[in-house]
Order: C-alpha cells, then sequence, then structure tokens
C-alpha cells in the first residue's frame, strides 16, 4: 500500500474480516488524522435518516475498494464483483452506504435495514470477553508486557482469553490491543442491543449507534496517523489480524459470501542438505480461500431471514478440499528437501487452518444451520472437523460422541440408524468423486465412462444413494454394531474409508462389469464378533501385482494423519484404546480389497 | 418447434448438443464444462434441488431452448491439457459450421477452472482461440463455480458468470438473470 500518497492506488483489498476491519479502522483513522469531522457524518438527529435525507453528508476520505487490480497493477473495472451493480467510492458514499459496503448492514427500505451476522457474532465475542476480563485485567494485561519468554508469550492466558491467536509483542502492540480491546468493552457495550438479533432497525437507530462507536473512535489516539507511538498500518493491520476473531465477526453477511485467494508465499533463506543457503517458501501469506455461503437469504419483502433448506454446502466446501489437497502434501515444493520442504508445508496447512477454520465455525454456530439437509450439514461438519481436529492443532476426542456436542438431534438414532447416515455420506463422496475426469485427460481412457456414470447420479442427489446401493448391492449386516461406530472419531473415518471404497467399487461395476451386476455384491461391511474391528470391503480393479508397500495416495495420508492424532490423544489423556487402521489393502481373495478400522489396547496402559 | 438433442463423441468423452428442428433463430451458445453433462440435469423431476453446478447448467439450457432466438446450445467438455482442448475446439468449429449461418450469432461460456494446474493451461488457451477465431469479445465469458472469481493467470477482461447466482436467479426468479440475459443480447 502506497500510504505516503493522498490518494491510495495498488492496493489489493482482501475480503477477509481481518482486512475489512482494518479498513474500518484505518478509514478512521485517516479521517480523524486528516482533521475530518467523522462526527459529522452521523448528525446527532438522525430519527428521519432516509436515503435523501438532507443530513447525509458524504465520507471525503478517498479510499477505493471493490475493484479489483489486474495484472498491469491497475484498477480494473471489468472485473468488478456483481455484488456491487454500481461504482463503489467510498467518497461518494454516506454513512449508510458506507455501512453497507462493509457488510454490515443488508437494506430493507427506505427506512430500515438489518445488522448483519456480524454484529450478532461480535456481540457473542464482546459479552465472553467482558465476563472473561472482569475483574483482573490490569494484572492480565501487566503480566503478558513483562513476559519474557516466546512459550509465556504465546501461552499467556490473557491471549487465551481475548482469543488472540498470532501477535508480536511489544509494548506498543500489547497498548494497543488493550485500548482497543477496552474501547469496545467500555465504550460500546451498552450499545449492543441494536445489534443483538436478526430483527429489522430504523436507520435512524442503527445510525445513533454508529455514532457512537465513531465518537468513540475519534478520540482514539492511538489510531492517528502520526501518534506518539508511532504505530504504522502494518501495525495496525497486524493487531487486528491477531485481535478479535473476526471471522466470526466479518464472514457470512450477504446470501453469497466471497472470499478472494491471494496466493503469495513467504519466502525465508532455508539451509539446504548439500547445498548453500537458499530462499525457500515458508508459507502463505494472507491467504484466504474462494467461496461461497448460500446459508442465509434475507428476503427484501419481509423482515424475516429465512433459509434455503436445499443450500448444498458441500458445493461452497469444494474449493476448500481443492485447496487443501493441493497445499496439504507436498505444496508443490519437489525441489525443496529435508526440513525445508517440511517445515515448508506445515507453516502452509497451520495458515491454511487459520483462514479455514473460523470460516467454517461460524456456519457450523449458525442456529440456521440445522435446517440444512443432511448431506449438507455432514459437509460442513466433516471440513470442519478435518481442518480443526485432522489437519489443525485440536485434539480428536476418541470418546466423544458424534451428538454429544455436533449433532445433537442426532442422539435420538439408533446405532444403525447413525450408521446409516454415514454409510449414505460415505456413498455420495465416492460417487463425487467418481464423477471426475480421470487424471491423465486422455479422450481413449476408459474412466471416461465411470465420469459419465457418476455425474449421471449427482444430477440426482436424492436418487443417486437409492441407486448406488442397489447397483452395488450394498446393505448392513443386521447384527449390532459396536458401540464405538457412534463416536466422532470413527464418524470421519469411516466416511474416508466408505469414500475410496465405494469409488473402487463403481470402478469395479462400470469398467470392469459395464453397469451390470455381474457378481453378488461390490461393496459391504462386517462387524467383528468381538466388536473389536469394523472391515469395509470392496471389490478392485487394482492390479495386486503392482500393489507395494509405499503404496501412495492422498487417502493414505489421511489415515496416517488420523491414526497420529488419535494415538496423541489417548496418551495425553491416558485412554487406554487407540484407533488403528489397516489398508486398504488386497484382501485373500482376488479382485476384493479391504480396509478394517479397529480398536486396539495400548501397551502401556 | 422442438429441440433435437444429440451426444456429440470424441474418442470417449461425450459431449452434448441440442439443435432447433429445423434450425430457426440466429443465437448459438457453446458452454465448455469441466461437468458438462450435468446440463442433462432436469430440477423440475428431480427429488431433490440438484447440485449447484447441475442447477445452473440445466437452467441454463431450459432456458435458452424455451427463446426464440435460440438455434442451438451445446456442452462441451473442458478437456485438461491443451492438446485436448484443441480437439475439443475442432469438435465445436465442426458443430458450429453445421449449424451455423453468416446471420449467426455464436456465445461461449467457458468454465474458469483456478484450482487445478492442468486446466489452468488450457483454459487461457481456450479463451485466446475463441477470441481469435470467434470475435467480437463481448461474446464470450467465463463460467466461474462460485464466490468471487479468481482468475490467477487466466486472460481478464472478459465478463464472468456465477453459477451460484445463475442457479439462485433461476429458482427465484424461474428465468435468466439481466445481466445473463443482456449478454445473449435478449431483455428479460
Amino acid at each position: 500500500m502506497r500510504q505516503h500518497l493522498d490518494d491510495i492506488s495498488n492496493v489489493m483489498l482482501i475480503e477477509d474480516g481481518e482486512f475489512s476491519f482494518f479498513s474500518l479502522l484505518w478509514l478512521l483513522r485517516y479521517a480523524v488524522s486528516k482533521k475530518e469531522e467523522v462526527t459529522d457524518w452521523t448528525p446527532e438527529e438522525v430519527t428521519d435518516w432516509t436515503p435523501e435525507s438532507k443530513h447525509n453528508k458524504k465520507l471525503t476520505v478517498r479510499f477505493h475498494p471493490g475493484f479489483h487490480v489486474n495484472a498491469e497493477g491497475n484498477l480494473d473495472r471489468n472485473t468488478q464483483d456483481r455484488w456491487n451493480p454500481s461504482e463503489v467510492d467510498w467518497s461518494k458514499c454516506d454513512i449508510i452506504e458506507f455501512a453497507e459496503e462493509l457488510g454490515l448492514i443488508i437494506r430493507l427500505s427506505d427506512k430500515e435495514c438489518i445488522p448483519t451476522n456480524r454484529w450478532r457474532s461480535l456481540i457473542i465475542w464482546l459479552r465472553e470477553l467482558n465476563s472473561d476480563l472482569n475483574g483482573d485485567r490490569d494484572q492480565l494485561y501487566k503480566e503478558l508486557e513483562e513476559s519474557v519468554t516466546d512459550e509465556l508469550k504465546y501461552n499467556h492466558p490473557l491471549l487465551e482469553r481475548l482469543k488472540i491467536k498470532k501477535i508480536d509483542h511489544d509494548k506498543d502492540r500489547i497498548s494497543f490491543i488493550r485500548k482497543l480491546s477496552e474501547f469496545f468493552v467500555e465504550n460500546w457495550f451498552d450499545q449492543l442491543d441494536t445489534f443483538s438479533s436478526d430483527a429489522s432497525v430504523s436507520y435512524g437507530k442503527f445510525i445513533e449507534n454508529l455514532r457512537h462507536l465513531i465518537v468513540s473512535m475519534n478520540d482514539f489516539s492511538l489510531l492517528t496517523v502520526e501518534s506518539p507511538a508511532g504505530l504504522d498500518d502494518t501495525v495496525i493491520l497486524r493487531c487486528c489480524r491477531g485481535f478479535i476473531p473476526l471471522e466470526y465477526l466479518f464472514r457470512a453477511y450477504y446470501p453469497c459470501e466471497f472470499h478472494l485467494l491471494l496466493q503469495a508465499l513467504n519466502w525465508e533463506r532455508s539451509p539446504f542438505e548439500d547445498e548453500d543457503w537458499k530462499e525457500v517458501p515458508t508459507s502463505v501469506s494472507g491467504a484466504t480461500i474462494v467461496g461461497q455461503v448460500k446459508s442465509y437469504r434475507y428476503s427484501k419483502d419481509n423482515s424475516e431471514s429465512t433459509q434455503d433448506e436445499t443450500t448444498d454446502f458441500d458445493q461452497w466446501i469444494g474449493p476448500y478440499h481443492t485447496l487443501f489437497s493441493v497445499l496439504s502434501p507436498n505444496i508443490s515444493l519437489p525441489e525443496l528437501k529435508g526440513d525445508s520442504k517440511q517445515t515448508g508445508a506445515i507453516e502452509q496447512q497451520k495458515d491454511f487452518v487459520h483462514q479455514t477454520m473460523g470460516l467454517l465455525d461460524m456456519a457450523w454456530i449458525d442456529p440456521s444451520r440445522n435446517k440444512l439437509n443432511s448431506q449438507s450439514q455432514f459437509a460442513l461438519w466433516l471440513a470442519r472437523t478435518q481442518v480443526t481436529s485432522i489437519w489443525g492443532s485440536l485434539p480428536i476426542d476418541t470418546e466423544e460422541k458424534i451428538y454429544d456436542k455436533d449433532f445433537l438431534d442426532w442422539k435420538c438414532f439408533s446405532k444403525k440408524t447413525i450408521i446409516e447416515e454415514l454409510v449414505d455420506r460415505g456413498l455420495w463422496g465416492g460417487i463425487r468423486r467418481a464423477a471426475r475426469a480421470p487424471k491423465d485427460d486422455d479422450i481413449d481412457n476408459p474412466e471416461w465412462d465411470l465420469t459419465d456414470h457418476g455425474e449421471k447420479l449427482i444430477i440426482n442427489p436424492g436418487k443417486a444413494i437409492i441407486d448406488i446401493r442397489k447397483s452395488l448391492s450394498f446393505k448392513l449386516p443386521e447384527t449390532d454394531p459396536p458401540d464405538w461406530v457412534t463416536t466422532k472419531a470413527f464418524a470421519v473415518c469411516f466416511y474416508h474409508a466408505m469414500r475410496q471404497a465405494v469409488y473402487h467399487a463403481l470402478k469395479t461395476f462400470v469398467l470392469i462389469d459395464g453397469g451390470k451386476s455381474k457378481i453378488d455384491r461390490y461393496l459391504w461391511v462386517e462387524w467383528d464378533k468381538n466388536n473389536q474391528f469394523v472391515t469395509i470391503y470392496n471389490r478392485g480393479q487394482v492390479n495386486r501385482e503392482e500393489h507395494c508397500e509405499d503404496f501412495k495416495s492422498n487417502d493414505r495420508g489421511f489415515f496416517m494423519r488420523f491414526v497420529d492424532k488419535t494415538d496423541e490423544f489417548c496418551r495425553q489423556n491416558r485412554i487406554d484404546e487407540v484407533f488403528k487402521i489397516d489398508g486398504p489393502e488386497p484382501a485373500d481373495i482376488h479382485d476384493r480389497w479391504q480396509l478394517v478400522i479397529r480398536k486396539e489396547k495400548l501397551d502401556e496402559f | 418447434m422442438s429441440f433435437e438433442h444429440e451426444e456429440l463423441r470424441l474418442g470417449r468423452v461425450t459431449n452434448f448438443v441440442w439443435e432447433r428442428d429445423p434450425l430457426m433463430g440466429n443465437l448459438v451458445i457453446v458452454v465448455i464444462d469441466d461437468q458438462c453433462q450435468l446440463a442433462m440435469a432436469n430440477p423440475e423431476n428431480s427429488d431433490e434441488v440438484p447440485i449447484l453446478e447441475a442447477a445452473a447448467l440445466s437452467r441454463l439450457r431450459e432456458y435458452a431452448c424455451s427463446w426464440e432466438k435460440t438455434r442451438a446450445i451445446g456442452f462441451f467438455r473442458l478437456m485438461a491439457s491443451v492438446d485436448n482442448a484443441d480437439k475439443v475446439l475442432e469438435l465445436i468449429h465442426k458443430w458450429l459450421d453445421k449449424i451455423t449461418d453468416s446471420d449467426t450469432q455464436v456465445y461461449f461460456l467457458v468454465d474458469a477452472l483456478y484450482s487445478d494446474a492442468k486446466v489452468g493451461v488450457a483454459v487461457p488457451h481456450i479463451m485466446r482461440e475463441l477470441t481469435e477465431l470467434y470475435p467480437p469479445r463481448n461474446r464470450i465469458a467465463y463460467l466461474t463455480k462460485g464466490g468471487n472469481p479468481v482468475l490467477g493467470d487466466l486472460p481478464p477482461g472478459y465478463t464472468i458468470f456465477q453459477k451460484g447466482s445463475v442457479a439462485d436467479w433461476a429458482q427465484r426468479h424461474e428465468e435468466l438473470s439481466p445481466d445473463m440475459m443482456s449478454f445473449f443480447g435478449l431483455t428479460s
């Protein structure tokens, strides 16, 4: 950013929580610094505010989000996003237009608007913060400022209470986050009611409370450009990124939420095994994700929010999986060796998790989530669990039932119903995988028949599950499954096991048997009579002779990670049974493959 | 007036076209997408609302076939490699040669896949070829899966339609969105 110029150019604005919040601070900071009377933007008597109101004063700080920067680095109006049909120029906005552009409100009529979910999430956080900080905040801040070791700084209880994810701990920054948090808690906490429900409010009421925020901000000396503390925009941006859990605040606010992907690598000098130090990529810088949330529909005809019950979250999560599958295994750094490569991949995974987690959490905790169809809910749950517990740093509680914290409405389901649900999700995952084009792109590859078959199935999701159960002659055993099939850990593992088994079974059905059932069954599941393991079998056409120990696949990577994570949890919590996975591997009968999920005693207990 | 449906094979790759019988109208739409078969979905008869891509492509087919101006609409497979993209383009040329004349206006919608490194190479090639062979440029657009389009290295300056928005608008208004109608030279 060329902040030394009056007119900001070469700006790539990223639609992300931190950046949105930064934008708000930045605008106010420059306005205050340039002696802008920001209070004039929101006149005191605004009860009669309308779009044509004489009170409306245009913002005068020149800042132009809403345009994309083209390859030449110039603002490109051709690719302007479609949610902003008119040219967006904040210097021509009044405060309501500004709030709308920031996604803080949705206009309902000439008189009313709906404060968006951003407010609701902010309020949840503020209430927690107010409660958590009550009483001992001075002591906590003092301790943090005096922390000397990185370990102490990064594990300080205050950071946990503030939900600060990452921050550089110098005094100026700690002072800044303290002021910012106290500003919110002390100056604005009483103003929350306006934003605490989905109900519409008059523009007057909205402006009144926004005004309170702005007036308070006007006195916020650290925000001024030439403040004694010397904080520059970069520092403020970093503080914004590390401060409020802004994903909760600035995520789902439009019927179609949009995110840009910024793929830029951070480079660091690292030693190579047999060469000199070199610049190596170590993390994705500011990555955020392409995606679309369609869970919220605000009807402009009435003030109540409605949910799209048919929303398929899978569609939205798809790009995350795609990106993650690209990022996670090798991160496309084949030239790197040893530790450098590993460090780069881990760092990028961490950044990906950081960027993704809040987005998924936001959607998951939304009360309207349970109105989504079951497939969509599962896809969302799966993405959230994988990002946080498999690839992220959260543990997988091997004892926790899937309905303990997550699918609460599954609590009344029998074991068999739960496993049937998981089977359906796995079947759908296998179908989606089958519908992909062959990897080699050869137009004569017979696997195009599988792609066609998969695409025909996914045209009608409901019928697809029934059809594929019939085609593959799949049904669950009559006997009772082990109790542990209702655990969250089993669910996530079973889904992946089923998905790959379904894919290979379907491949055999279509490519070997021409889409006609020629054998008694292509896919089946067995429970061990002693409830020690679950085996998933599929017919597979993979050449047995070519199978070897270093057989690699993304599935295998997932299973290894899963076992490591559950093992870690069990050891830390002195739980004596862990999950183990064998396979996928050839079974003892020709064309039969198996994957075994077992519960096994840890030796040391 | 009805549309005849035909499958055009390229090796084992299936492409789908609908032509008015007899040939009338002057609007031809060519969609190049990695899941072109989803255009066969029939949302009206589906047990559930189909997935986003299927809803978008099938609605596009359905509404395009309802316009008097439409002569034909074709859905062709987006291939990953430049070589195979060329083969599909050749198939498209042949089909267009058969059904178009000097009055025909051909519009292209190309799936802007950004996540696949190989397709990421093929799509710019397709856009360049189409722009050269079928000007004007404003009859060629990207079709993205969802979210704000990230074109990366893809050539800029083309209109962008999102499947999510196409499906969403069609579901709520039972027609294509005004901007898409406008792109095809139609008013809603």
